[in-house]
């Protein structure tokens, strides 16, 4: 026993995807990884979560698109990005020399969209996973996919076709049953679901009498986010086979067991990358000295064992 | 773009020893902080992203302009008005505490080396003109400096004993001549020859948006070079969060610039100066 706890065994997976530890980095909190690969080895990540592309390049929300609120922040970004054919000519070839599973994250306007993506991505080295991103709170059409079952499992059957890869489903909380749609996501054949993605929230300036934010809307995230993450992992991974990452202001090591503990086989970290550009490396180690402390063998053994 | 730092720098997250917390004038403070890594690197237009308190309240940090830095001692510092609960709790922060610092951050001022440099600060935007002030080599450099009122007038002490030729302007008329920056901006243009300007004189400034706006416009009419630093909510500080974002001046299609990693510091004529953070 103590050999094994000495170095704790922290691989897991998310379906056929295997990972050297659960700790991923959310999309949209991490660009590209050009300006993050600066700062440290990305090798040692669980897996990089590229920012959401779409097909043809979009500018994002007018400004003011971010603030502060009480444990957490507001965003509004609105998707700015190249669009798939600069980040496939001129982002992916950096962010594969990461050393660590890369997952493209995806999202289209209609399912024929999301499958031309899923199509061009299919078709490159070294990508591991797609996520689909039918979640954004903050454009348009964005949330239309995530909120009916029926269409997330086409969307989610349609790309699977497409793809050599696990497709993850990325799901908003903004539904009446999380559970509800991570069924559709089963029974279209996706791999796996990521929850969650931000809360639809607000801000007031009350001398102004106008909102904080430029879209007046914006996708809460951050601590202040993490019981309402820990529930709907929980309950969705009681409802589903198969397997789920779970996301949701993540700071620290143990913020990370207790969402194993809920049910996911892996996490991501978001909004924690701003505050600590290193926060992933130190919940890595974090995790390690708690899984030495506590005598736990492999992070694999806390999966869903809440006792509850 | 304007560009003095060196892409080669990373910053670091440097846990710096604070050195000294003074009031200079009701609600304004200036924070002297011993963090050597940082001030090695640091240029005049920089900023870095304070983290306040190591508590998760106030949770994102704050971004402020680098005032100072002097790499033989090791030394920053900055100059903050307290505007909220972020900047509150930065003032009750004691000598000999640690405050983690990422940074330097962002493009600098292109410092011109000949010629005539006007430096026009507005407010709180002072710091990082008093720190291009000081910088500047081989120019004629004027500060033109204003202020709600006398108190306000940051750093004019240290321009005075460095002896940096400056004019005041105060809304108030208590010190210098009564009215905005603007004004004594083109009474000064205005003792130019005007063949002279547009080859010699170079604007760097910083402030509120519609100073800022005004002096771009002022600067397009002399035919003047101009830059400006601009500021905008941020999350991260450093590019990887995308959340700020200043339009930039294009025909036809809307396209945004990030004030963290493509500024703080802008040619005037590339970003849409008016919306404020
Ligand atoms: C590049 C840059 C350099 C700056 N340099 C200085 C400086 O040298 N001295 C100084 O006093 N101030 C400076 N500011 C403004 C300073 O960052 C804000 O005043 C400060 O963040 C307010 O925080 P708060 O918690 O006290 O206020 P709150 O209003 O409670 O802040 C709430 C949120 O709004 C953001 N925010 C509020 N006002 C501003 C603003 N004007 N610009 C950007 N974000 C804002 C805060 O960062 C925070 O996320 C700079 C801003 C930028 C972007
Ligand atoms: C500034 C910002 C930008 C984001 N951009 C995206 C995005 O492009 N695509 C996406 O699927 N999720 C995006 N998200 C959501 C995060 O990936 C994550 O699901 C959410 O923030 C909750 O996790 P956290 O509390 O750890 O941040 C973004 C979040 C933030 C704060
Ligand atoms: S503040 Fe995050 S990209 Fe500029």
């Amino acid at each position: 026993m103590t050999g094994t706890t000495l170095s704790p065994d922290l691989r897991t997976s998310i379906g056929a995807l295997d990972l050297a530890n659960p700790v991923l980095v959310a999309s949209g909190t991490f660009a590209y990884g050009r300006e993050m690969a600066r700062l440290y080895d990305l090798s040692i990540l669980g897996g990089i979560v590229s920012k959401t592309i779409t097909e043809l390049p979009r500018a994002g929300n007018p400004p003011p698109r971010v603030c502060e609120t009480a444990g957490g922040m507001l965003n509004a970004i609105g998707l700015p990005n190249p669009g798939v054919d600069v980040f496939l000519r001129e982002a992916l070839p950096e962010l594969r020399q990461a050393g660590c599973p890369v997952i493209v994250n995806i999202a289209g306007e209609t399912t024929e969209g999301y499958v031309r993506l899923a199509a061009r991505v299919a078709r490159e080295e070294g990508v591991a996973a797609v996520e689909l991103n039918v979640s954004c709170p903050n454009v348009s059409y964005g949330l239309d996919f995530g909120t009916a079952p029926s269409r997330v499992e086409q969307v989610v059957r349609r790309v699977k076709e497409e793809c050599p890869f696990p497709v993850i489903a990325k799901l908003s909380p903004n539904v009446t049953d999380v559970t509800e749609i991570a069924r559709g996501v089963e029974q279209g054949g996706g791999d796996a679901v990521s929850l969650i993605n931000t809360i639809r929230g607000m801000a007031i300036d009350p001398r102004k009498r106008k909102p904080v934010l430029g879209n007046v809307t914006g996708g809460l995230s951050g601590p202040a986010v993490k019981p309402v993450a820990l529930a709907m992992v929980w309950k969705t991974s009681r409802s589903v086979r198969i397997p789920v990452v779970g996301i949701g202001g993540i700071m620290t090591g143990t913020d990370v067991v207790e969402f194993l503990l809920a049910g996911a086989s892996a996490i991501q970290i978001g909004t924690g990358n701003f505050v600590d550009p290193w926060v992933a490396p130190r919940v890595i180690s974090e995790l390690r000295e708690f899984c030495i402390q506590e005598g736990i063998g492999s992070v694999r053994s806390l999966i869903g064992e809440l006792k509850a | 773009m304007p560009n003095s730092s060196s892409p080669s720098i990373v910053p670091v997250d440097e846990p710096a020893r604070t050195l000294e917390q003074a009031a200079v004038a009701p609600g304004f403070f200036r924070l002297r902080l011993h963090a050597p890594r940082i001030a090695g690197n640091a240029v005049p237009g920089q900023f870095v992203q304070v983290r306040v308190t190591d508590d998760v309240e106030p949770f994102l940090r704050r971004p402020f302009s680098i005032g100072d830095a002097d790499p033989s001692s090791g030394s920053i510092e900055i100059l903050y008005h307290v505007v909220g609960k972020g900047s509150r709790r930065l003032s009750e922060r004691k000598a000999g505490e640690r405050i983690l610092l990422l940074g330097p951050l962002g493009n600098g001022f292109r410092l011109p080396d000949s010629g005539t440099v006007l430096l026009v600060g507005g407010g709180v935007g002072m710091p990082p003109v008093y720190f291009a002030a000081k910088s500047i080599r081989g120019c004629r450099v004027c500060v033109i400096q204003g202020a709600r009122c006398a108190e306000r007038l940051l750093y004019r002490d240290e321009l005075v004993s460095l002896g940096i030729p400056h004019r005041e302007t105060t809304e108030d008329g208590s010190a210098g001549s009564k009215g905005l920056v603007t004004a004594a901006l083109i009474e000064t243009l205005s003792d130019f020859p005007p063949d002279e300007t547009k080859e010699t004189v170079e604007i760097l400034a910083c402030g509120p948006p519609a100073m800022l706006a005004a002096v771009a416009d002022i600067a397009r009419t002399h035919g003047v070079r101009c830059q400006v630093s601009v500021e905008e909510r941020m999350a991260c500080g450093f590019g990887i969060c995308m959340g700020c974002a200043v339009q930039k001046r294009t025909s036809g299609t809307r396209e945004y610039a990030l004030v963290c990693v493509d500024g703080p510091v802008f040619d005037a004529t590339q970003i849409a100066l008016a919306h404020s953070p």
